[in-house]
């Protein structure tokens, strides 16, 4: 096994003068951190072949993209950056339309749109300040995995190491109920009729 | 405290902060931030072993994939070392390519091949005469040559599309195929032991919605080796 450390790799990978060790310590690198990619994604997504193509897609992206990385960051941060974006893509797709007669256009998962991108930067604001509110911070972050991260349930619960016989399902529910009786209280409903009549900006 | 969330990229760096830091500060605030650590610190964490058969056949062909990226290992030499236990090579008649070099087998191979066509004519003959009542397959291969199943499009009483195939008595699992334009291969979804399939796009490999058609095949396995294979199926087909 290789003991260069991630920058001296990262390094090695860079150097134009030797074009075959170059990929050899690129190849290392990536390898280094092959199986934790396959197995957060695996968690994620919670299927083989799947997790398969995300690492792939993730391990190849971030090889080609290695000279515009060029260090800025630790490379393991910047590998689960790439590593988190992916899944996240990947499990918040629609679902496919099955129409013989249907475009390819209707497959393809459209990027946001800066319109669309607003508007979920803003409910995920308006969410964050609601949880916040009324939830105790072990409660936050639990529901903040499973509605935001789309961390499956079984996977919160290893990751949170829930002790609970429900596991997460159990603290969800919990966070469930206190976020409808906030939403119901009279308060809140103002807020939000105030927040509606607010213009949207630019 | 610092107001703003940190990128996944900065998330490395937290590991070092001391605990009044603004960042540390801002971390004990946020659940969102909380949440993309503790997600960070799982990535960085031993991966587990492979549990099952199809984590490892997924292992090594990430690892022969990342191969053919980097250090340009052919998919033909990754075929040698490691053959696809989704789709092994079945070369029944591979020593019949090299026969004709042979004068000696010249004569027999002749013979071989006019009775080889004429027993398939007679089967033909047989099968539009009625000699079966239906398509469906009944059994496993028995002698070892690949049985046909029938796969069928099929929507759910939901509005779900579906494929749905002949099951094989003997098969244990069936992998679903997935080949994008050109033919190349995108990946597989294994179907367990069932004979549907529900397609999800989450099911579909992630290259699928980029494909301009996607055409699929079912495999029926035994052992982790093919028993069985259906005809191609158009899953989308492209106005042109």
């Amino acid at each position: 096994m290789d003991d260069r450390t991630d920058d001296e790799l990262l390094k090695g990978a860079l150097d134009e003068s030797n074009e075959s060790l170059a990929r050899q310590a690129a190849s290392e690198l990536l390898r280094r951190y092959q199986d934790r990619v396959f197995c957060w994604c695996l968690r994620r997504v919670q299927d083989p072949e799947q997790a398969r193509d995300l690492a792939q897609e993730v391990l190849i992206s971030a090889y080609r993209h290695l000279r515009s990385f060029a260090g800025r960051a630790r490379f393991s941060s910047w590998l689960f950056a790439i590593t988190h974006n992916c899944c996240l893509s990947a499990l918040r797709r629609p679902h496919l339309v099955y129409d013989l007669e249907s475009a390819t256009e209707s497959l393809v998962h459209p990027a946001p749109g800066p319109e669309q991108e607003f508007e979920e930067r803003a409910a995920e604001q308006a969410a964050l300040e609601l949880i916040r509110g009324c939830l105790d911070p072990f409660e936050q972050e639990v529901l903040w995995l499973r509605c935001f991260e789309r961390v499956p349930v079984e996977t919160i619960t290893g990751m949170m190491n829930i002790r609970e016989s429900s596991g997460a399902r159990g603290v969800l529910q919990r966070a469930r109920r206190k976020l409808r009786a906030a939403l119901a209280q009279p308060a809140f409903r103002e807020k939000e009729v105030a927040g509606h009549d607010r213009p949207l900006p630019g | 405290m610092i107001d703003r969330c940190l990128g996944d990229e900065e998330l490395g760096e937290l590991e070092s902060l001391p605990a009044g830091d603004p960042g540390m500060r801002h971390l004990e605030q946020c659940p969102r931030c909380r949440a993309r650590l503790r997600s960070y610190r799982e990535f960085m964490a031993d991966a587990e072993p492979p549990a099952t058969a199809r984590e490892r056949a997924a292992r090594r062909e990430l690892s022969a994939a990342l191969d053919r990226e980097i250090l340009g290992v052919t998919a033909s030499q990754d075929s040698v070392a490691e053959p696809s236990p989704v789709m092994p090579a079945w070369r029944p008649f591979q020593w019949l390519l090299g026969a004709p070099r042979h004068p000696l087998l010249r004569p027999a191979l002749a013979i071989a091949s006019v009775a080889l066509v004429a027993f398939g004519v007679t089967q033909i003959a047989s099968q539009l005469g009625g000699g079966h009542p239906t398509g469906i397959v009944r059994g496993g291969t028995g002698n070892g040559v690949s049985a046909t199943m029938i796969v069928a499009r099929v929507v759910l009483a939901d509005g779900r599309p579906a494929l749905s195939w002949t099951r094989l008595a003997s098969a244990e699992d069936y992998q679903v195929l997935l080949f994008g334009a050109g033919l190349t291969e995108i990946g597989s979804i294994n179907a367990g032991a069932e004979s549907l399939l529900v397609l999800e796009p989450s099911r579909l490999p992630a290259a699928a919605p980029r494909e301009s058609a996607l055409v699929c095949r079912i495999v029926a396995r035994r052992g982790g080796d093919e028993i069985g294979r259906s005809n191609l199926v158009t899953l989308v087909s492209v106005p042109r």
